[in-house]
């Protein structure tokens, strides 16, 4: 059983330099041993093109799906369609192709700043997957007003914790649902949250994902996301 | 009724539903929902298939309704078109809840089951085996062709299928949350199952459309 701290790639937001950025962040901010490692199943081959293309035909929007923030063409970011950053759940397929069983994995988006022991995640004992998770829309209730709109997802994918193969049920679930949620989503947290979250409508698939407590995903905790800001925000953060 | 509307707002929405409070007052005071005046819509469907007699020669006894909403004086329709056994699918969990004390006083005359789920993505779970399928916002879903299939139904079962064309205008206002806009009537029709179709017509900005799969 070994650490793994995952990152994803694509478009041309990020370079190498960001992928080094969050290495060198990582190496200064692990306490306990790991390996660095990408999935490129999840940016290319037969899945990432069948989904590549669901995006295509689906996405309502003029700007690239992966820079898109705002209205566009009368449609709310959440409402364009498309499922961007889809290429996360290729991981819960390609996962037991690249890591043992009962592997530790920790993905973080390129744009994280880590501020605190990453080991805090791998000595959690993780019986079930565990995401981001927004703490203060859930107190004060703003999710469930705007859930049938698809806004406020509760969830926030960039940190996951899981162990190899755990994940597979959401691989499984966007591939029988794949034509309609690349239709209704716009983006990969609003379906994991409708799709996984507390009102989801199988049993199994309710409360799947459990959140890290609260802090330890924010800007005072371990790990603080860009989740939320402008791209410019984002570029502006990594410079 | 009365008594039912104090016990719903006083006590429910007191405890469990606070937050949910006003827009509820505002869907049995003047017929809106937290951001739509839905009760024109529901009353114009409702109407309709009671004007065109659907009830006398269908059988409505189990019926589907999806994104209803807050359902208060749905139920009285609910009777006159002869349900027995309502299916009630919503997204939205709480409502479930309130409408499940909304509809309190008819609960001697009507089975009701609700559902929390996407009628698209869980189709699978949708029940099948009803006369009557309404779904009042075609607008907040996928395509209805794609989600309805003459197999799966009873042959004589009756569509009632409601779109718009209404596109975000703004926080809080009726287009948030709408994915699949269609112009016009004749659009809107492209996005449903291929049907016989009884009546069709738009009113302001809401496109309804009555009919049996073909």
């Amino acid at each position: 059983m070994a650490n793994k701290v995952i990152y994803l790639r694509w478009g041309d937001r990020y370079n190498k330099d960001h992928v080094e950025r969050l290495k060198e962040q990582v190496k200064n901010n692990c306490s306990v041993p790991y390996d660095f490692v990408t999935v490129n199943h999840c940016y290319a081959g037969r899945e990432f093109d069948k989904m590549k293309h669901l995006q295509d035909t689906h996405y309502r929007g003029v700007k690239s799906v992966d820079e898109s923030t705002a209205i566009q063409n009368d449609f709310l970011r959440e409402d364009l369609g498309g499922l961007a950053h889809f290429q996360k759940i290729l991981m819960f397929k390609f996962d037991v192709d690249h890591f043992d069983p009962l592997d530790k994995l920790l993905y973080i988006d390129l744009d994280s700043n880590i501020k605190g022991d990453l080991a805090y995640f791998f000595n959690l004992p993780v019986e079930r997957p565990m995401i981001a998770f927004d703490w203060n829309a859930y107190d004060n209730k703003k999710w469930q007003h705007s859930y049938t709109t698809r806004a406020y997802p509760l969830f926030n994918s960039s940190v996951l914790l899981w162990r190899t193969g755990y994940c597979e049920r959401v691989w499984r679930e966007i591939r029988r649902t794949s034509e309609a949620s690349f239709y209704q989503y716009g983006m990969v947290d609003n379906w994991l949250f409708h799709r996984f979250g507390p009102w989801a409508y199988r049993t199994t698939n309710r409360e799947f994902f459990r959140p890290f407590d609260r802090g330890i995903i924010s800007k005072d905790g371990i790990i603080d996301t860009m989740s939320g800001t402008t791209v410019e925000d984002k570029i502006n953060c990594l410079v | 009724m009365f008594r039912n509307v104090e016990r719903t707002l006083k006590y429910e929405l007191d405890e469990k539903y606070s937050h949910r409070k006003e827009e509820v007052y505002k869907a049995i005071r003047n017929g809106t929902d937290w951001i739509y005046d839905c009760n024109i819509y529901k009353e114009w469907c409702y109407e309709k298939l009671l004007e065109l007699d659907f009830h006398k020669a269908n059988d409505f006894s189990k019926t589907n309704i999806v994104s209803g909403g807050y359902c208060f004086y749905d139920g009285q329709y609910w009777l006159k078109l002869g349900i027995k056994n309502i299916w009630l699918y919503e997204l939205d969990e709480e409502i479930r809840g309130i409408n499940g004390r909304l509809t309190d006083y008819i609960k001697h005359d009507i089975e009701k089951t609700f559902k929390t789920l996407d009628c698209v993505i869980d189709k699978k779970w949708v029940n099948k085996d009803i006369g009557l399928h309404i779904n009042f916002n075609c607008e907040k879903y996928y395509h209805m062709k794609h989600a309805v299939s003459k197999a799966d139904y009873p042959d004589n079962c009756i569509f009632v299928f409601c779109g718009s064309n209404l596109k975000y205008a703004g926080p809080d206002t009726p287009g948030n949350g709408n994915i699949n806009i269609c112009e016009t009537l004749d659009d809107f029709i492209e996005t449903l199952p291929n049907m016989h179709i009884f009546f069709k017509d738009t009113m302001n900005d809401k496109h309804m459309v009555i009919g049996c799969l073909e």
